[in-house]
C-alpha cells in the first residue's frame, strides 16, 4: 500500500469553460465519464479505490482536480460526513482545489461543500484556488467562456460568506499568463497601470496577485523580448508579484545560501523545484490507477507516470530489478514487494533525471544562443547560461508538460528558456543583487 | 537557410537547422572540400523493415509497426528517396565519412541494382581527394544476411558491384549477419519455408567471402535465445574464418564482431550462461598456440585490441557519450524522409523532422515533427542517466541502447535492470579472466592511459573486494 501525506482526486472529467492553454481534452466523452465519476462519488466507490492503494492513516491533505472540480461538489457534499471521514481519511487536515469561478453552479456547490464541512466534528480547512488572469482585455480573451466581471463578483460573494460563515477558509487566486500577454503589455503602458490597478483592487481586498507562466508554452524569442521589457518595468515600480522569474531567482539564491547544494547534485530537483509530485504528493485517478501527478490522468501518454502499470511492464522492470537497486531506491515502507518496485523505479526515474535534464539543456541553450534565439550573454557568459538552465530545469519543471511535447519526461521544448533568456532573467538578477546590495548596506 | 522567425514551429525550425549544420554538415561540406577532415560523422539510410527473416531478437519483428510504419514501408520510393538525398549532397557538396545502408532485407536484386546505380553516379561526382581506396576514408557499408546467395544473379551482382565501385577507389563492405552454425536456426528463422540452414549454405557463404576483392566481416549476435550454444559456436566460426580466409586463428578478430542483443528479456540464466561463455572464450584464446599460447601478456593484448568488441566498452574514450555510432551518424528512414535519432527509435513522438521535396527534389529545409530526442541523443553522456550516474560499471560499460531502454522501460534515458545485468556480467567475466590470469594490475595501469580523469574511480572499483562479481552472485542467488 503507498504512502502519501498529500493526495490529489481527479474529480472532474469535464470542465465548464475552455482555456486556450489549458492541456484537458474537451469532448462529449468527457462528459459520460462525469456522469459515471458522480455515481462513483455518490456510492463512494471512488473512495474505495483511493484506500483500496494508498494508506488512509497517511493522508492528510486532498487535492481535487479536474476538469473543474467543483461540477461535482454537490454530490460530494451528500456524503461527507463524520462517518465518511472517519472511515476514509481518519487523519485529514485539509482539502484544496482550484475553480474558475465562472458560473453560479460552482458557486452553490462550493456552498453545499462548506455547508457540509461545517457540519463535520472534525475541524478541516478548506483551500479554495480561483483563476482570474486580469482584467477583461486578459482574462476573457484566454478563459473562452469565463468573464471576470462575472468571476469577480463570486469572489466577492463567496469572500463575503468565507467572513461570516466559514472561517475555515482561505482563499486564493491564480492568475496564468501566456506569451501574449507580456506582448501586450510590455508595449501597451495603458495596459499594464491596467492590471496594477487590478492586482492593487485584489490586494485590497486581501488577496494576492502572483502571475504564473503557462507551461509548456510556446514561446517565441518576441514573448520573450517582450517578457525581458515586462518583468524590468514591473520590478521598477515595485510590482515584484507580476515577475515569476524574479521569485525563481530568489528561490534558487536562497536555496544554495541555505542548503550549500551543489548545482549538480540531483536532489537539487525536489529541493527546489515547484512540483511536488512524486516528492509529497501522488495522485490516483478514476480507474484507481496512481500516478506521480494529476497531469497524467486524462492524457493518452504518460504511461511512464503511472505507478499501477500493466502487467508487461512489471515483468520488463518491476521483477527484473536487482537487490542493489532497491537497496538505494527512495520507496515507501510496507508497500508490497512487486508495489514497492514499481514505484520506487518510478520515483527513481523522475527524482534522478536531473543530470540527464542539465546535459540536455546546456545544449540546448548553446544551440539556441548560437540561433540567436537568446540574448548574446548566454553565448559570451557560460555562468549565465549555467543559471540559465538552472532556473529553466529545476525552477519550473513539469514532467507532465515535457512527456507531452517532447516525448520524454527528461526532454522540455526549450520554450522557457526563451522567455526567460531574453532579458527578463537578467533584469530580475540584477534587480535581486540590487536588493541584496541595499540589504547589506543597510 | 534564413527562415523568418516569427512563431515557435519557425524558431524550432531554425535552430534545429543551427543543430544540423553543427553537427553533420559543416563537416561534410569541410570534408568534401579537403578530402583530410577526421571524425566527420557517418549518414545511414534505413530502407525498409521488410526482411526475408523473422529474427527472435529483432527490434522490427517486435516493434517494426511502430518503428517503420506500413503505409512508408515500401523499397522502391524508399530508394528514390535515397537517390533524391545523394543527389542533394552532391549538389551541396557535401561528404560524409561512409553511407551504411540499413534494413530489414527484402531488396530484390533489380532494386539492389537500382541502389547500386545511384550510389555509383554519387560516386563518381565525389572528388578524387575523397576516394583512397580504404574503409576508412569514404566508403559504403552493406549488412547482408546471405539468405539470397542462392540467387546466382544477386551472387554476381553483390561481387561485380563491389569491384565496380573499387575501380573509383571506393570500397564497398558487406557486413554479413548470422549467427553461426549452432545459432542460426534458433535465432534467425526464415520466412520461407523452403529455407534451411545447411553445410551447402555455408559453404556457400564461404565460397562468397573467397570471392570478394575486399573480404566481408561477420557480426553475429549473442541473444537469449542463443547464448548457451555459444561456446560450441564460437568454436565453429574459428574454424569457419580461418577456413574462409585462409588465416590463423590470431587473425579471426579481424573478422568477427560479437555483438550482445539488448533486449530486456535476458534472464538470470541467460546471464548466466553469458558469463560462462566469455570465461570460456578467454581461456580458448589463452590457450590458442596462434593467439596468447598460455602468455598472459598476450592475452592482455588480445583484451586491448577489443577481444571480438567484447571488451570495446572497456576501452572506450572517456568521458564518452554513447559508445554506439548514434552520436556518429545522421539516420534517415528513407521511406517517409525523416530524421530519426537512430533507426531503434523511430517512434513518432521521436521523428525529428522531414526533408521538403519540391520537384523531386531536397529544397535543404527540415521540417521539424519533435526533435528533441535527436538533440538530446546526440549530445547526451550515458553517464548522466538516472540509473547510469550512480552504476558501479559504468566507467567500464559500453553503455545502454536508447532504442532498448525505451522498450524496456518506455524512457530512453532508464535502462531495464536486464540489460545491466547482462552488462554486468561482460565485464565481471572480462576482470575475474584477467584476475584468473594474473594480469588484473596490469590492465589496471594500462586503463589509466584511457581514463586519466576517472582513474581513481577504475582504481577503487577494480582493488575493491567487493568488485569480485558478488554483485553478480547475488543476483543470481
Amino acid at each position: 500500500m503507498l504512502k502519501a501525506n498529500n493526495i490529489s482526486l481527479n474529480f472532474s472529467e469535464t470542465c465548464n469553460i475552455s482555456c486556450t492553454y489549458c492541456f484537458v481534452p474537451h469532448n462529449k466523452e468527457a462528459n459520460h465519464l462525469n456522469i459515471r465519476l458522480r455515481e462513483d462519488i455518490l456510492s463512494l466507490a471512488f473512495f474505495d479505490r483511493v484506500v483500496a492503494r494508498f494508506d488512509k492513516q497517511e493522508i492528510e491533505y486532498l487535492g481535487l482536480w479536474g476538469g473543474e472540480p467543483t461540477l461535482n461538489l454537490d454530490v460530494f457534499s451528500t456524503i461527507l460526513t463524520d462517518s465518511f471521514i472517519s472511515d476514509y481519511f481518519p487523519n485529514l487536515k485539509n482539502i484544496h482545489f482550484s475553480t474558475n469561478l465562472s458560473k453560479s453552479i460552482s458557486l452553490s456547490n462550493i456552498y453545499l461543500f462548506l455547508e457540509a464541512v461545517k457540519k463535520l466534528e472534525k475541524p478541516l480547512t478548506i483551500s479554495i484556488q480561483t483563476s482570474i488572469d486580469g482584467p477583461a482585455f486578459l482574462h476573457d480573451i484566454h478563459r473562452r467562456g469565463s468573464e471576470v466581471s462575472t468571476v469577480l463578483s463570486n469572489l466577492e460573494n463567496l469572500q463575503g460568506q468565507v467572513q461570516t460563515l466559514y472561517p475555515f477558509v482561505t482563499l486564493t487566486v491564480k492568475p496564468t499568463y501566456s506569451g501574449d500577454e507580456y506582448v501586450l503589455l510590455s508595449s501597451n503602458s495603458e495596459y499594464l497601470e491596467a492590471v496594477f490597478a487590478f492586482s492593487d483592487y485584489l490586494r485590497n481586498r486581501g488577496h494576492r496577485y502572483g502571475v504564473t507562466s503557462a507551461i509548456p508554452g510556446r514561446y517565441t524569442v518576441k514573448d520573450g523580448k517582450a517578457y525581458g521589457v515586462f518583468t524590468q518595468k514591473v520590478l521598477d515600480r515595485g510590482y515584484s508579484n507580476f515577475s515569476e522569474i524574479y521569485d525563481l531567482v530568489q528561490k534558487l539564491f536562497q536555496r544554495v545560501r541555505d542548503t550549500k547544494y551543489h548545482s549538480r547534485r540531483p536532489d537539487l530537483l525536489t529541493a527546489f523545484s515547484f512540483c511536488s509530485a512524486g516528492n509529497s504528493s501522488l495522485a490516483i485517478d478514476n480507474t484507481g490507477a496512481a500516478h506521480l501527478c494529476q497531469g497524467t490522468f486524462l492524457s493518452m501518454l504518460g504511461e511512464e507516470m503511472r505507478i499501477d502499470s500493466p502487467k508487461d511492464k512489471l515483468e520488463k522492470v518491476g521483477l527484473s530489478f536487482d537487490k542493489t537497486a532497491l537497496r538505494t531506491a527512495i520507496s515507501p515502507a510496507n508497500t508490497s514487494a512487486l508495489e514497492e518496485q514499481m514505484y520506487s523505479y518510478v520515483i527513481r526515474a523522475v527524482t534522478r533525471t536531473a543530470l540527464t535534464t542539465m546535459n540536455y539543456t546546456k545544449s540546448f541553450l548553446k544551440i539556441l544562443a548560437i540561433s540567436n534565439q537568446l540574448s548574446p550573454i548566454y553565448k559570451e557568459d557560460e555562468d549565465m547560461l549555467n543559471l540559465l538552465a538552472a532556473i529553466v530545469i529545476f525552477g519550473k519543471y513539469c514532467i507532465n508538460s515535457n512527456l507531452l511535447t517532447t516525448g520524454a519526461f527528461e526532454l522540455h521544448t526549450g520554450s522557457l528558456a526563451k522567455l526567460y533568456g531574453n532579458g527578463a532573467l537578467e533584469a530580475a538578477l540584477s534587480h535581486h543583487l540590487k536588493q541584496q546590495h541595499k540589504k547589506e548596506n543597510a | 537557410m534564413d527562415l523568418t522567425t516569427e512563431t515557435f514551429h519557425q524558431e524550432e525550425e531554425q535552430w534545429y537547422h543551427q543543430f544540423l549544420n553543427i553537427h553533420y554538415l559543416a563537416s561534410w561540406k569541410k570534408n568534401y572540400k579537403t578530402g583530410k577532415e577526421e571524425n566527420i560523422p557517418s549518414l545511414e539510410f534505413t530502407l525498409s523493415r521488410k526482411c526475408n527473416l523473422k529474427c527472435t531478437y529483432c527490434y522490427y519483428t517486435r516493434h517494426g509497426k511502430e518503428l517503420y510504419p506500413d503505409p512508408i514501408d515500401r523499397v522502391d520510393p524508399s530508394i528514390a528517396n535515397c537517390e533524391k538525398i545523394l543527389e542533394y549532397l552532391t549538389r551541396e557538396k557535401l561528404a560524409p565519412s561512409r553511407i551504411e545502408i540499413f534494413g530489414g532485407e527484402a531488396v530484390s536484386r533489380d532494386q539492389y541494382k537500382k541502389l547500386f546505380d545511384i550510389l555509383y553516379s554519387y560516386v563518381l561526382a565525389l572528388p578524387t581527394r575523397l576516394k583512397k581506396r580504404t574503409s576508412t576514408s569514404f566508403s559504403i557499408v552493406f549488412p547482408l544476411n546471405v539468405i539470397f546467395l542462392e540467387d546466382r544473379e544477386y551472387y554476381d551482382l553483390l561481387i561485380q558491384e563491389q569491384k565496380k565501385f573499387l575501380e573509383q577507389n571506393v570500397v564497398i563492405s558487406y557486413s554479413i549477419s548470422f549467427d553461426g552454425k549452432y545459432c542460426d536456426p534458433i535465432s534467425r528463422p526464415a520466412h520461407s519455408s523452403t529455407f534451411e540452414y545447411s553445410d551447402a549454405f555455408y559453404s556457400l557463404v564461404s565460397r562468397f567471402c573467397k570471392d570478394l576483392a575486399i573480404p566481408a566481416g561477420f557480426h553475429p549476435m549473442i541473444s537469449r535465445d542463443n547464448v548457451k550454444y555459444w561456446k560450441n559456436n564460437i568454436d565453429w566460426f574459428f574454424d569457419y574464418i580461418k577456413d574462409t580466409y585462409s588465416v590463423t586463428s590470431k587473425d579471426v578478430n579481424r573478422f568477427l564482431y560479437l555483438l550482445e542483443v539488448r533486449n530486456e528479456d535476458w534472464s538470470l540464466e541467460n546471464v548466466k550462461d553469458f558469463y560462462d561463455f566469455i570465461v570460456y572464450i578467454i581461456d580458448k584464446i589463452f590457450e590458442d598456440p596462434d593467439i596468447c599460447n598460455k602468455d598472459p601478456d598476450k592475452l592482455l593484448e588480445q583484451i586491448k585490441t577489443r577481444l571480438f568488441n567484447l571488451s570495446s566498452g572497456i576501452f572506450a574514450y572517456i568521458p564518452r557519450g554513447l559508445t554506439c555510432s548514434l552520436q556518429t551518424c545522421l539516420y534517415v528512414r528513407t521511406g517517409d524522409l525523416s530524421i530519426i535519432p537512430c533507426h531503434r527509435l523511430s517512434y513518432p513522438s521521436f521523428i525529428a523532422g522531414k526533408f521538403e521535396v519540391q520537384e523531386e527534389k531536397l529544397t535543404g529545409r527540415v521540417i521539424t515533427e519533435f526533435p528533441y530526442m535527436h538533440l538530446a541523443s546526440v549530445n547526451t553522456n550515458f553517464q548522466t542517466h538516472a540509473d547510469c550516474s550512480s552504476c558501479e560499471i559504468r566507467s567500464l560499460c559500453p553503455g545502454p541502447c536508447l532504442g532498448a531502454n525505451y522498450e524496456a522501460t518506455k524512457d530512453p534515458f532508464i535502462a531495464s535492470p536486464a540489460m545491466c545485468r547482462m552488462e554486468k556480467a561482460k565485464v565481471f567475466a572480462i576482470l575475474e579472466s584477467c584476475k584468473k590470469y594474473g594480469i588484473l594490475d596490469t590492465l589496471i595501469s594500462h586503463l589509466k592511459e584511457y581514463s586519466t580523469g576517472t582513474f581513481n574511480e577504475y582504481r577503487r572499483f577494480m582493488l575493491s573486494k567487493s568488485m569480485q562479481v558478488t554483485l553478480l552472485t547475488q543476483s543470481l542467488e
